[in-house]
């Protein structure tokens, strides 16, 4: 059975328990009722019999004894001795009256003589005085009856004894209804008593019933043969468990004790009592049908309430208010329900924004554009249309973050996110996929328009972002994977176009197309460990030399040494395509010791020329964190027999800013051993001026994007000289990275940078070209001394040490 | 009162007995008394009467002591005119009646030996009681002949120096159911006279 509602169920379940329980009592009650009843007036009539008998047994005894008394008085003897009838009468009169008798008999022996007081005559008393001294028994006492004249007495017979029996006395007494009356009073029994007379009719003689009453049970006896006397007897409407009890019975006359105990009186009692229970039991219900009623609306009513209020919670309503001034188990539940409704309504909004939003760029996160990548695949299959993906992740972002701080972070990434939906079209999918990589979804388009997508984006990386008024280079890594070609799931084209941006970052190259090959990257990855180990090795590096040059002087000075992988089978590979991963596996440090040993080989070779040449050579992150470095390098010059001025190092500000503290230190180590430090790249790198301020260091490098556009760019020219003073404040050199012509060289000149590099000076070039290279810089110094040798009188010389 | 040959009780009369009525000389009267079962009565009153024996004046006193708060002996004969004393050895006083017509007397609450003895003159039975004491009963046999006797444990009783003639043997007991009517039976009593066996109707509730 279902019940619709609750507080259906819980009043019909309750109703039916309580229902059930009062029947379960009723029952047997009812049941029990009758046999109790039945049980207990037998049990009564039982008692009553026993009390009956104790009655006549007391009386027999009360008259025995007072007969006895009489039967051993001397004078009644000495009178029966001498046959003194006159005074034997008396006596027994004045006994009989003494102890209410209705009967006093004297029988003698000697002369059997029967002297008898009252009505009754010697033939009449006779019979029944010989039936009772036959029957006498010292010992046992029994209790008898007869009848004189059609009445019934109870006898008793006492011997006379002189010594010997000389005579009896007989005391009987009349079985009336004051006897009757009197077992009523002690029993609680009805008590007839009947007789059959010698014409076997039966008669009553005693009787606690009414007239009418004793005819019905005479009329019983007169029909029901004696043994087939039944335990209960219908008398005029009323049932009665009845036992009898012969008194006397011989050939003449029977008489019966009727012992009757009414069953219907007592049913009746129960009744009244049953009927009271039934009437309570109706109350009760009532009663309870109410509580139960008042306590399910109770119960149930908030319930009902709730459940209302859930179903707008399933419709997304969360603007309903439940009101609840209970503080039991519903209050509780209604609180909890409307903590749920507010936490589900701030839930809700959150994962939507956190499913399909980014919050801190506005973009689709992950999620959202890996389903939309789904959906836009599903359509374009059916429409055969090309798709791309594009995925970027942004450069040295960590250190980024860790300088600008994260909330400038986060701008940051906003203004990323902002520059790269300006390039793509207003309908291209552009998401959050982590913490700095971006996914575009390009559809319709074929890989070669993708290519120009990312070129596009690339170009508009170039232009530095603004944060918080300040300039922000920041580049980015591509990588592309197309539809249907590179994979025809979501999930496949997501992993291959990161594939590819991996592929980008590890080689540095700005924008990878994905191709299958990429897949097997850690396989290329441990052929290029293998390679790059052997070209250590094997002497398929190669230091090329970069001069740097006075820029007051226009001497050549000093030269930044740039290594060069020849692969035997690849050919000339740029330090761009290996140093990021040399640099993320480790083989960096044996690039650099490979360097710094080339370096003063090359310095030490170009020595003996009478070329005195500081070559400059970059250390890594790697190099700087491990503390042997000072050490090794120290070794190196032992061994090459070189002096300290042999070579000096340049760090980039993020190499330092990965560890400052150790970077730190090791620095100090090396600038003790009297070496020159420059910093590379300066203003690429974030760092604060406070930390540079500490370092050990002599030169700053700005970087070549700011130089060499410094004539046309009139922002690039303020960094520079700006830079430029600051070094000078700083009390530090200032080498000028990128200089490509003349132009930039005079401005350089014009605002005090100490040292130039670049391609108008010189490209980086083997050992062997150097001193070349130095006879044509002369030649173009003599140029440049030429176009203004009104104004430049100084000579432009290669500083010579002694040979 | 007394019914001769009322109730005849089997005799057993020798021959022996016969011939020896012959001759007046003393001889022993020895009787057997049992009851009907066959078993020795014990206190059965045996006595033997002719026209002679009445005048035999009885000279002998009689003692039935009170001990123990019972009459002893319990059981008596004596001849007609015969004094018997009631002496008590009880501490307890006792009050010794008769309601019998043979002798009715009382002896009012007394200690030791009453001033006067009582005298049975008339032959019958006399029942004695106590009139504090209801269990205390004895019987006392009066006849009219100086022969007479009461059976020993083996219920054998013996009259000596009885002349040789013809008698009317008779033989009481209290328990008979005749009540007073003792068997009776004629003998001829002779020297060589074998013993009488007599067989009585013992009402065995009445036994003391
Ligand atoms: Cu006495």
């Amino acid at each position: 059975m279902k019940f619709k509602s609750l507080k259906q169920q819980i009043v019909i379940i309750f109703l039916t328990l309580v229902l059930a329980i009062q029947l379960v009592g009723l029952i047997p009650i009812d049941r029990s009722v009758d046999k109790n009843v039945r049980n207990l007036v037998a049990k009564e009539l039982e008692v009553g019999e026993k009390v009956f008998l104790n009655l006549l047994e007391s009386n027999n005894e009360n008259i025995i004894n007072g007969a006895k008394v009489l039967a051993a008085d001397y004078g009644f003897r000495e009178a029966i001795a001498s046959n003194d009838q006159e005074t034997i009468l008396s006596a027994l009169n004045n006994f009989q009256s003494r102890i209410h008798a209705d009967i006093a008999i004297f029988h003698g022996l000697e002369n059997e003589i029967t002297t008898v007081s009252g009505d009754l005559t010697e033939q009449e008393a006779l019979p029944a005085v010989q039936h009772l001294i036959d029957n006498y028994s010292a010992s046992t006492q029994k209790i008898q009856f007869d009848i004189f004249n059609g009445m019934p007495y109870q006898l008793v017979a006492v011997p006379i004894k002189a010594p010997i029996i000389i005579g009896w006395m007989v005391v009987g007494f009349e079985i009336d209804d004051v006897l009757a009356l009197k077992i009523n009073q002690l029993s609680n029994l009805q008590v007839t008593f009947v007789q059959q007379t010698k014409d076997k009719s039966w008669i009553s003689n005693a009787s606690t019933l009414s007239a009418e009453e004793q005819r019905i049970v005479k009329n019983y006896f007169s029909q029901v043969k004696s043994d087939a006397i039944a335990n209960e007897m219908d008398v005029g409407g009323e049932l009665y468990e009845t036992k009898y009890l012969i008194l006397h019975d011989n050939k003449d006359n029977k008489l019966l004790a009727v012992l009757q105990r009414s069953v219907t009186a007592e049913i009746a009692q129960f009744q009244a009592m049953k009927y009271s229970l039934f009437i309570l039991t109706i109350l009760g219900l009532g009663v309870f049908s109410i509580a139960i009623i008042y306590v399910s609306n109770y119960i149930v009513a908030p319930i009902t309430k709730l459940t209302e209020y859930a179903k707008q919670l399933e419709f997304g309503n969360y603007e309903a208010e439940i009101e609840t001034d209970r503080i039991d188990e519903i209050g509780e539940l209604s609180k909890s329900f409307s903590a749920m409704r507010e936490a589900i309504a701030t839930r809700e909004e959150r994962v939507k924004r956190l499913a399909f939003g980014d919050e801190t760029t506005g973009l689709p996160n992950r999620a959202a554009f890996i389903q939309q990548l789904g959906d836009r695949i599903r359509v374009h299959r059916n429409r055969n249309q090309p798709l791309s993906v594009l995925v970027l992740n942004l450069d040295r972002f960590k250190q980024i973050n860790k300088i600008l701080g994260r909330d400038l972070g986060d701008v940051l990434l906003y203004e990323v996110a902002k520059k790269i939906k300006a390039v793509v079209r207003g309908d291209d999918l552009v998401a959050r996929l982590g913490a700095d990589e971006y996914g575009v979804l390009l559809s319709n388009l074929t890989e070669e328009q993708s290519l120009i997508v990312a070129d596009k984006l690339k170009k508009a990386f170039e232009v530095p972002l603004e944060v918080a008024q300040q300039k922000i280079d920041v580049s980015a890594g591509f990588g592309i994977a197309n539809y249907p070609q590179h994979g025809e799931s979501d999930e496949a084209l997501l992993h291959n176009a990161e594939t590819a941006l991996n592929v980008s970052k590890l080689r540095n190259s700005d924008i990878v197309v994905y191709h299958p090959q990429l897949d097997s990257g850690a396989q290329e990855n441990l052929t290029m460990a293998t390679d790059l180990k052997s070209a250590i090795q094997g002497h398929q590096l190669a230091l090329y030399l970069q001069p740097k040059i006075n820029m007051q002087t226009k001497q050549g000075y000093a030269a930044e040494a740039l290594v060069r992988w020849i692969h035997p089978e690849k050919g000339f590979i740029f330090p761009d395509q290996f140093i990021p991963f040399a640099e993320q596996t480790g083989l960096i440090q044996g690039i650099t010791l490979w360097m710094l040993e080339e370096a003063c080989r090359v310095h030490a070779a170009l020595k003996k020329e009478g070329i005195a040449l500081t070559i400059a050579v970059n250390i890594s992150t790697r190099d700087l964190i491990s503390s042997d470095l000072p050490e090794k390098i120290e070794q190196i010059f032992k061994l090459h027999d070189v002096t300290v001025d042999a070579i000096s190092l340049e760090i980039t500000e993020s190499s330092i800013m990965d560890d400052p503290v150790r970077a730190e230190a090791t620095l100090q180590r090396l600038s003790q051993m009297g070496l020159k430090i420059a910093i590379d790249d300066f203003g690429t790198g974030y760092s604060s001026l406070g930390y540079l301020k500490r370092l050990p260091v002599q030169e700053l490098k700005i970087d070549k994007s700011f130089v060499m556009n410094m004539a046309t760019n009139e922002n690039d020219a303020i960094i520079v000289r700006s830079t430029v003073d600051l070094g000078h404040n700083l009390n530090l050199k200032v080498v000028a990275e990128g200089v490509e012509n003349l132009e930039v060289w005079d401005l350089l000149a014009k605002i005090g940078c100490d040292y130039g590099q670049g391609y108008f000076m010189g490209k980086p070039m083997p050992e062997k070209d150097f001193k070349s290279w130095l006879v044509r810089w002369e030649e173009q110094i003599k140029s440049m001394n030429a176009d203004k040798a009104d104004t430049t009188k100084k000579k432009a010389t290669v500083h010579k040490i002694k040979g | 009162m007394m019914k001769l040959f009322k109730n005849p009780t089997p005799l057993f009369i020798s021959l022996g007995l016969l011939l020896a009525s012959q001759f007046v000389v003393a001889a022993e009267v020895t009787v057997e008394v049992r009851d009907s079962k066959g078993n020795k009565l014990v206190d059965a009153i045996v006595y033997i009467e002719n026209s002679k024996t009445a005048s035999q004046a009885a000279s002998k006193e009689f003692q039935i002591e009170q001990r123990g708060r019972q009459f002893n002996p319990q059981v008596s004969v004596v001849q007609t005119g015969t004094n018997i004393n009631f002496p008590n050895k009880d501490k307890v006083r006792h009050h010794v009646y008769s309601f019998s017509p043979a002798k009715k007397f009382e002896l009012k609450l007394y200690s030791g030996v009453p001033a006067n003895p009582v005298m049975f003159d008339k032959a019958g039975t006399v029942v004695l009681g106590c009139n504090i004491h209801d269990t205390m009963l004895a019987f006392i046999h009066i006849v009219d002949t100086p022969y007479h006797a009461k059976t020993d444990g083996n219920g054998v009783a013996k009259i000596s120096n009885v002349p040789e003639e013809g008698y009317q043997l008779k033989v009481w007991h209290y328990a008979l159911k005749t009540e007073n009517k003792p068997a009776e039976q004629a003998i001829t009593v002779k020297a060589t006279n074998a013993p009488v066996v007599i067989q009585l109707d013992i009402n065995d509730a009445k036994l003391i």
